[in-house]
């Protein structure tokens, strides 16, 4: 029994360029197709090559061990074609061409050794053409922002016995509830046998962000391809709009109230946040999990957050509030001004006072012992004027 | 009486002290004024430059003189005036030339434009030349003396500017006539426009070239004469696209407000590909022609490393069952160095084991696909999950292994049972791991 066992953990590469090739099949074709065997590694390569497909008998290799040397940054192989007069099945017949690396013998002793050794295969594709007109199209669509251009490219290939004298597509764009939105015409083109060519459309995406879908018909000639696709017009998103804080006193519990608004026009569930307080030495509070929602389509709706403020002071504190949904998260950091009896929060756009009822009170209080020490002044001063002029008088 | 001699006496105290401060006074101004004006320490020197021939003629009333000291200043009594005067006609012709038709051949001046200042200067006594003045490199200049003769002549003076946008170009010209009257014409002034930066200079992708990177650098070079800071925007075009129902996803790419001369393209083109790029670049106010248009191929790369291409379990006694799965011995690792992705299949070359109930396709010998530290690496779904046997036919082993570096890497582990009645000895098998372009 011969061995044929690799150097242990030696790496081996090995590498193939182009990966595949295209050939249009026309009755009797010869064709020499080459690739490069490309040597990463800048090893001395011995290579088993071998052909399999369907085709096999039209396919003559130029050698059948290829060896590379150290040196060598990559050799060309080729692989000639002697394609017969009539291939009765049309569309496209595969040729793989196998090269297998062949492993130096070494001696493994008493040991149990499983040995690896790679084959890369280089696929040649015959592409038999259908009969009279028949075209292969893609819809490739290229998503974008709210109020940018979504692009819709159909690459379509003439693989038909017959020109194509003229191809378009319609593309109807529909929200998820199945209503068109919009509908587009591409360009106009033709195609000759085995020709290439290239559908687009733009689209002006003044809509909500949200998922939508595409309905594509490629027409060539009186023939055509249906195309469904969905695509994301912006990035599903869940807002947090505003902070709320009632009742507040200090040393009690503080109740938040976290506005959260679905940006998507999905429903996303299992929606919640977490609250983390932290003071300005930075000590973290407990964090605060909220319950789940589920959110509809642009819908808005409150989820409550707790901190106690037990044994807290006067002072500035930071909110993290973190909103996890659909493998996302949204996250805020708020600076909230703890006070006796309120608690005011930096939230954007402008500062926003959230303060327990009574506050209003106290505020009232204050404002009328100002106005109570401002008449006190003024009269003094009235009095003091009055006795001084009476003086001036004696 | 008293009161009165004391005055007197007074007076007569205070009196010479004033004579003495007044003759000290005079004798100072007299002192200062003679070393002022006849001290042979000071020139008195006359320079004209370009104001008519004879300095010393009659016809000027008033010589201009500028003095400087030619000794050392060791007084801190003096201050010194550097300064200019001109000469004036005091006699004949005393009309400066006047001027009309002031024009330039451009409406907007640009750096590097050729401009042409004109003005027609009059003079009822007859013209003699004209300077053009400007500050075109900044700083006033005045160009040579050009003699005109006539009462009515063009003066023009043709300028490149050197200016840039931001600039203000002021010029003006002065005429003299025969008579030495000066005539000057009052400043224009041109805000210089900007100069659209130049066509951009591809470098790299070099026209017509291949390559097998899918997110290929692009460099480029660009010029803009007012020195402004440049952006630009890269177009990427996919002209062809090679395989349909594999690829030609990518069709168009466009960058914009790139604020260095290379770009990396962060989305990956297509394989198999030809592309055409291109840049123009963007000043703030005005965008430069688009650069010429270069073409380039991305050529699919199937490659594969075996970073770990044996298992040597050692020597094993009957009944031993032993596997990769602890990293004793390492399992095969297969890292994807193409550009493309690969489907996986594998196969033993011969049996590990002699006895025959333990061949190839039992549970002698099974290998499981599983994950590196790079996680996603491959299709788990489309992959074994469980220990499977090996075959002497292929097997698929990973589905659409990935190329990208973070995740291009994938372990195949081994285990073995040694059969009970197994004879001592070597035991060595081959494994081939077969990697083809995946295909949908």
């Amino acid at each position: 029994m011969i061995l044929i066992v690799l150097l242990s953990h030696l790496s081996y590469a090995l590498g193939v360029s182009p990966a595949q090739k295209f050939v249009d099949f026309t009755p009797n074709k010869k064709e020499t197709v080459t690739f490069n065997i490309v040597n990463n590694e800048h090893k001395e390569l011995r290579l088993l090559v071998k052909v399999r497909s369907d085709l096999e008998q039209y396919v003559k290799l130029d050698e059948k061990i290829v060896s590379l040397k150290a040196e060598d940054e990559s050799k060309g192989f080729a692989v000639e074609l002697n394609l017969p007069s009539k291939i009765d099945t049309p569309g496209t017949h595969k040729i793989e061409v196998v090269l297998l690396e062949i492993a130096p013998d070494v001696d493994p002793g008493d040991n149990t050794i499983v040995t690896a050794s790679s084959a890369l295969v280089y696929q040649i594709h015959v592409r038999v053409p259908y009969p009279s007109k028949y075209a292969e199209s893609k819809l490739v669509i290229q998503p974008a922002n709210v109020n940018e251009t979504v692009r819709f490219v159909m690459p379509i290939f003439n693989l038909g016995e017959e020109h194509i004298s003229k191809a378009k597509a319609i593309i109807k764009v529909k929200n998820k509830a199945g209503k068109e939105i919009t509908s587009l015409e591409t360009n106009e083109i033709s195609l000759n046998v085995k020709d290439e060519g290239k559908l687009d459309a733009e689209w002006q995406a003044n809509v909500n962000a949200g998922l939508y879908s595409a309905e594509a018909v490629v027409y060539y000639d009186e023939k055509q391809i249906k195309f469904e696709k969905d695509f994301e017009v912006g990035n599903l998103f869940i807002d947090i709009v505003s902070l709320s804080v009632s009742d507040f006193t200090l040393g009690g519990i503080a109740q938040f109230e976290i506005l959260i608004e679905n940006k998507w026009n999905q429903l996303i569930k299992d929606v919640y946040a977490e609250m983390t307080v932290s003071d300005e030495s930075k000590k973290a509070y407990p964090t605060f999990k909220t319950a789940t929602v589920d959110l509809e389509p642009y819908e808005s709706k409150k989820i409550r957050a707790y901190w106690d403020s037990k044994g807290s002071q006067v002072g500035i504190y930071d909110l993290k509030l973190v909103l996890y949904y659909a493998e996302r998260t949204t996250e805020k950091l708020i600076k909230a001004y703890v006070d006796v009896d309120s608690i005011r929060t930096d939230f954007s756009p402008t500062a926003k006072v959230v303060s327990a009822p009574k506050s209003k009170g106290n505020k009232e209080i204050l404002i009328g012992a100002l106005v109570v020490v401002l008449v006190v002044i003024n009269v003094g001063w009235f009095v003091y004027f009055v006795k001084s002029k009476k003086r001036k008088k004696r | 009486m008293r009161m009165q001699e004391h005055d007197k006496l007074k007076s007569v105290n205070v009196l010479p002290h004033t004579i003495i401060f007044i003759a000290l006074t005079i004798l100072s101004v007299l002192t200062i004024n003679a070393y002022t004006t006849g001290s042979s320490n000071y020139n008195n020197t006359l320079d004209i430059t370009s104001a008519g021939d004879n300095i010393s003629s009659q016809s000027y009333n008033n010589i201009v003189t500028t003095s400087s000291i030619s000794d050392v200043i060791n007084s801190t009594s003096y201050d010194n005036y550097i300064g200019f005067a001109y000469a004036m006609l005091t006699s004949g012709d005393n009309s400066s030339p006047t001027f009309q038709f002031n024009s330039t051949n451009a409406s907007e001046m640009r750096i590097y434009d050729f401009v042409r200042f004109n003005v027609t200067c009059n003079d009822s006594g007859g013209l003699h030349g004209f300077l053009f003045s400007h500050n075109n490199s900044r700083i006033w200049k005045n160009e040579s003396y050009v003699y005109l003769s006539g009462t009515q002549a063009e003066a023009n003076f043709t300028l490149q500017i050197n200016l840039t946008r931001r600039d203000t170009l002021g010029w003006f010209f002065i005429c003299n006539d025969t008579s030495r009257n000066l005539g000057f014409m009052s400043e224009l002034t041109f805000g210089i426009n900007n100069t659209a930066p130049q066509t951009v200079n591809l470098s790299f992708p070099l026209a017509n070239v291949s390559m097998t990177n899918r997110t290929p650098a692009f460099n480029w070079s660009a010029y803009d004469a007012d020195n402004d800071t440049l952006s630009f925007n890269l177009t990427i075009t996919r002209v062809s696209c090679g395989d349909i129902s594999n690829d030609c996803f990518t069709d168009l790419l466009k960058f914009s407000l790139i604020n260095a001369t290379n770009f990396t393209t962060p989305t990956e083109l297509d394989i198999d590909a030809i592309y055409n790029w291109s840049v123009v670049t963007f000043d703030g106010l005005n965008y430069s022609q688009w650069a010429e248009i270069r073409n380039f191929t991305v050529v699919s790369l199937l490659s594969m490393k075996l970073t770990v291409s044996s298992a040597n379990f050692g020597n094993l006694n009957i009944n031993d069952v032993v596997n990769t799965t602890e990293n004793s011995p390492q399992p095969i690792t297969i890292e994807n160095d193409g550009n493309v992705r690969l489907n996986l299949t594998i196969y033993a070359n011969q049996s590990l084991w002699v006895r025959n109930y333990a061949g190839l396709d039992t549970r002698y010998f099974q290998m499981k696909p599983g994950n590196t530290s790079e996680l996603g690496a491959y299709n788990y779904s489309a992959s074994p999950a469980d220990w499977v046997n090996v075959s002497s036919s292929q097997l698929n082993i990973f589905k659409s292994l990935h190329y990208n570096d973070s995740k291009d890497t994938a372990e195949i582990d081994l285990l073995i049972r040694v059969p009970p009645d197994e004879d001592p000895g070597s035991k060595v098998t081959g494994l081939v791991i077969q990697g083809a372009q995946t295909t949908p």
